[in-house]
């Protein structure tokens, strides 16, 4: 093995304890991300793959989760075993996130200048003109004539300007890893090509690797390296995309690719998941 | 913004016309202007000076139209009136005969060096406090924290004050009991007390409320974006969580600043402060009610300040409202658009105010009235119809919630209340107090006249009666030249007329859940109803309602308890139907808002579609996913009813003499305490009784609502 990964995952499960039970929403999963690596995890919702997400810098809230077994190492440190202190060092530092929803996730009284410096302002306290910090990153998720745009409130943005300020708040630390949660679900289609677009762009400008959680198998081709495919709590095939995309093994992969819509194909109704088939097929 | 502050302003037209028209229809129509003369004058009332101090005021004028040969049409003690308010002309007052202007300009220093003070440190406070439960929330801290706010709630106010001037001041010297100098820095050692009192008072109540606010933030998903960030816990709370939720709280303090004016009419009272709260309540006593109408009136107004200076606020600080666009603001329902609509409201109002001003002073209403009233008086008395409506009441509440417990939100409910330590303890306890309330109304066929003995005095028929005081498990009657041997020992002792003091405590459990209970019945089908027509048939339905409960929350509460006793005068039921008209505005504003949700959902549209008709739309469909909300209206307003009547009683406006109530418990402690040796035993039990029951509802309605929505507990 030539390097460390930069992120490694091992047999990772996560409960949740609800009134009538635990659940097990994570159930021993296991990968690794190259630095500068893109990985798409791709599965419908409640298969954990948020979950999972937010379990590389702990941001699920304890209770009602638990880490039950497994180690998640970043750059070869547990991050399950480090203290409130050495957890917030890492969030935004090492491993940034963007959200599905921008326009909830961005505080709707601060200005989106306030809420990228305050991150700059955390991790990099050495940079001393936060305003040209900011602008610097605005422009780098192309907004335009972002110093106008330093004092604007959330709302007064359109979704897709919001979720690149969400890009640009990520950015701003130089993250190794940035972990993008769905983030073009809530966005218009055209929109949502932008925001892929902008992400294929920055892979190439900043050395960073990504995971990118989606239920959208359609728009990890040619963005994402590897692709794990996570079902009802577990990785049921994990591969290079090229590889998974051309000769998918499980049935439930094999299913949510049938799911694509395809540009010149025939009129019929899209494929829908037989959830009792799988079962049955384990 | 201009053009958003005159429309704002106008709308108070509307609100103030109809407070005016009600106070008009409260003072002269509920009641008649002699026997009005006839209150105020008390024992100097003769024919001749009633007609004179009718004529001094022009109340001798007829009440609507002046249709006398020589008289002008409108000419009349409602025009009259009007015209002056409309001026700013408060008038004179009935007893001191003093400008009642006068009276508010002398009165609004005082009040306001208490409350002003007392509104900001309490503010500050609140806010920290908890931001610190929030920080903590869900470990056992927080949970006790809750606790403790509710206990500090569940205490009347009148106990904290009788406590800190008996102790803090009297006993320990430390700060005058009495008085008020405005004299530079020794005002201070005046207003010190009060101060830390009243921020006590309301102390446990915002802290609460504050914390649901803050908690509610805590959920959004920008609280994520920024732990994401790697901001730490304090410093969230303290930027992103404070700012958002300061701005949710604006709603909850703004629109209180102007009504600080008013004072507090407790506080004043005891500690002599020559503020408005002080006046207010010798008006009271002194059945003054040109100076109470005129005080409902300016409650009114200072509560439309309030509301727009809300507004203002959240214009000046919160980023998405630019005022004039918003619907997002206090501004009732017509936004001033629909001018028409509104005059054909006003002119209802008034011509219903008209029809019942005419009903009401008609001889055949008040021969009806009273004819009926003691033949249902009869009818009630017979021991077994009161036991049946006794048993019927309780049968009726249980039938309700076992029809509800069909439903499976409420089944689930239900399964995880029974998991709740807090909740069911507090249900046992609130179940003890039903029983004993139980226990005095079910009665026994025994003993002199028809209504019989309740099955309590019954139980406690050995419990000897004695002549005075006498300290808990004495031997001898309190008294230091001449002390008697008691026919008993007595746990807590007696009380003034030598009435076991337990006894009495038990026996005022039948007083407040008398009142709790009937207030209810009347409030809840009142309030459910109209909040489900507003939010199902919107329009003007809609308007109309919400326009009546501007109108009702328009006027301070205890402004609106007080003048409507004091009309109305002392009896049980009316303090019951009293109540119940300020009660209802909450759960219909509740109804409102949830129906309005609901009625977006596809079932409600189903059963349209179905050709079911509205009323069973509203009964089948919208009330049983409301019903919860009302349930657990119910219960948290039980808590604050039985807390209105301790005070009610306590102002003298609430139960008849010779009711046991603990109000008038802790009332008579006023005399107790300063005597020596301090009689204490009364109050403590009053306070006691009725600390335990308001806890107990206020900790059940809690586990109730987190039953009910577990996400936000």
């Amino acid at each position: 093995m030539p390097t460390a990964p930069l992120l490694d995952i091992r047999n990772l499960a996560i409960d949740f304890a609800t009134e009538t039970g635990t659940v097990e929403a994570v159930k021993g999963i296991s990968f690794t991300v190259a630095e500068g690596e893109t990985l798409a995890i791709v599965g419908e919702s409640g298969s954990g793959k948020s979950v999972t997400g937010l379990a590389l810098t702990r941001l699920l809230p304890e209770p009602p989760a638990i880490y039950r077994t497994g180690e998640i190492l970043l750059s070869g440190r547990d991050v399950l075993k480090m203290n409130p202190r050495e957890l917030r060092n890492i969030r935004g530092n090492k491993i940034a996130y963007i959200f599905q929803e921008p326009s909830t996730s961005l505080n709707p009284v601060f200005t989106i200048r306030n809420q990228i410096a305050e991150a700059i302002q955390l991790h990099r306290p050495e940079v001393r003109d936060l305003d040209a910090e900011v602008v610097k990153y605005l422009d780098l998720v192309g907004i335009v004539d972002p110093t106008k745009r330093l004092h604007d409130y959330p709302h007064q943005l359109s979704g897709g300007m919001q979720q690149r300020v969400m890009i640009a708040m990520a950015l701003s630390c130089q993250p190794e890893l940035l972990v993008a949660d769905e983030p073009t679900t809530a966005l218009d289609v055209t929109i949502q090509a932008q925001i892929i677009d902008q992400l294929r762009e920055l892979k190439t400008r900043v050395r960073m690797a990504i995971i990118l959680i989606t239920h959208n198998f359609g728009i990890i081709s040619g963005l994402a390296d590897h692709v794990a495919v996570m079902f009802r709590g577990k990785i049921v095939e994990y591969g290079p995309t090229r590889e998974v995309l051309a000769n998918p093994q499980h049935p439930y992969t094999r299913a949510l690719i049938q799911c694509i819509p395809q540009l010149g194909a025939k009129r019929e109704r899209l494929a829908t998941i037989d959830h009792a088939a799988l079962e049955a097929a384990g | 913004m201009l053009a958003y502050l005159v429309r704002r302003l106008l709308y108070v037209v509307p609100i103030l016309f109809g407070v005016m028209v009600l106070t008009f229809a409260l003072f002269f129509v509920m009641q008649s202007p002699e026997s009005m003369a006839r209150n105020v004058l008390g024992k100097r009332a003769n024919p001749q000076n009633v007609q004179q101090w009718l004529e001094k005021r022009g109340y001798d004028k007829p009440l609507f139209f002046n249709t006398q040969p020589e008289g002008q049409l409108f000419d009349s003690i409602f025009w009259n009136q009007m015209r002056r308010f409309a001026t700013l002309d408060l008038g004179k007052s009935d007893t001191t005969e003093r400008e009642i202007s006068q009276v508010f300009r002398e009165g609004a220093g005082p009040s306001l060096l208490i409350t002003l003070p007392a509104f900001l440190i309490g503010l500050g406070l609140a806010v920290m406090l908890s931001l610190y439960l929030v920080f903590l929330r869900d470990s056992p801290i927080d949970t006790a924290g809750v606790v403790f706010c509710v206990a500090l709630m569940s205490i009347p106010a009148m106990v904290y004050i009788i406590f800190g001037q008996g102790v803090v001041a009297l006993s320990l010297n430390w700060f005058p009991a009495f008085g008020f100098h405005a004299e530079g820095l020794a005002t201070l050692r005046f207003i010190l007390l009060p101060v830390l009192l009243m921020v006590i008072i309301h102390l446990g109540r915002d802290v609460r409320l504050y914390r649901a606010v803050f908690l509610e933030e805590i959920a959004q998903d920008y609280v994520r974006t920024a732990r994401a960030k790697g901001v730490s816990n304090s410093r969230l709370l303290r930027t992103h969580v404070l700012k958002n939720g300061l701005i949710s709280l604006i709603t909850l303090t703004v629109s209180q600043l102007p009504q600080l004016i008013l004072g507090s009419l407790l506080l004043e009272n005891f500690f002599g402060i020559p503020g408005l709260g002080n006046a207010l309540f010798h008006a009271i006593q002194t059945n003054d009610f040109a100076t109470v109408g005129a005080f409902v009136f300016l409650g009114a107004l200072l509560i439309q300040a309030g509301y727009i200076a809300t507004d203002l606020c959240y214009g000046l600080v919160d980023p998405r409202i630019r005022l004039g666009s918003s619907a997002e603001t206090t501004a009732g329902p017509a936004h001033g658009t629909a001018w028409g609509k509104w005059a054909a409201l006003l002119a209802g109002g008034a011509l219903l105010v008209w029809a019942l001003g005419s009903g009401f002073q008609s001889a055949w209403w008040k021969g009806t009235w009273t004819a009926l009233s003691t033949k249902g008086g009869q009818l009630l008395a017979g021991v077994w119809v009161q036991n049946a409506l006794v048993v019927g009441g309780f049968a009726l509440v249980a039938g309700l919630i076992l029809a509800g417990a069909r439903n499976e939100r409420w089944q689930r409910a239900f399964s995880r209340l029974r998991r709740d330590r807090i909740g069911v303890t507090a249900g046992i306890v609130i179940a003890l107090y039903l029983l004993i309330g139980a226990l005095d109304m079910l009665r026994l066929p025994i003993g002199p006249g028809t209504s019989g003995t309740t099955v309590l005095d019954w139980l406690a028929r050995g419990i000897p009666a004695e002549k005075s005081y006498s300290a808990p498990l004495a031997t001898h009657t309190l008294s230091v030249v001449n002390p008697e041997p008691l026919r008993g020992r007595h746990l807590l002792g007696t009380t003034a007329l030598g009435k076991d003091t337990l006894l009495e405590v038990l026996k005022a459990c039948r007083t407040a859940l008398l009142i709790g209970g009937l207030t209810s019945a009347i409030y809840l089908p009142i309030g459910a109803l109209l909040g489900i027509m507003a939010g199902y048939f919107r329009r003007w339905t809609d308007d109309l309602i919400q326009y009546v409960y501007s109108l009702v929350s328009s006027i301070p509460d205890i402004l609106l308890l007080v003048s409507v006793l004091l009309v109305l005068g002392k009896s049980l039921t009316n303090m019951s139907i009293t109540l119940a008209l300020t009660s209802w505005v909450g759960l219909c504003r509740l109804l409102r808002g949830e129906t309005l949700r609901q009625s977006e959902r596809p079932y409600v549209a189903a059963a349209r579609a179905l050709g079911q008709s509205h009323w069973k739309i509203i009964t089948r469909h919208l009330l049983p996913n409301v019903m919860h909300l009302v349930l657990i209206n119910f219960v948290l307003g039980f808590s604050s009813l039985v807390l209105a009547e301790a005070i009610l009683s306590y102002l003298g406006v609430g139960a008849p003499v010779g009711t046991a109530s603990w109000g008038a418990m802790i009332d008579s402690a006023r005399n107790e305490l300063s005597r020596e040796p301090q009689i204490w035993w009364n109050i403590a039990a009053a306070t006691g009784a009725l600390f335990f029951l308001v806890l107990s509802l206020n900790l059940f309605g809690d586990a109730l609502r987190r039953a009910f929505d577990p996400k936000r507990g």
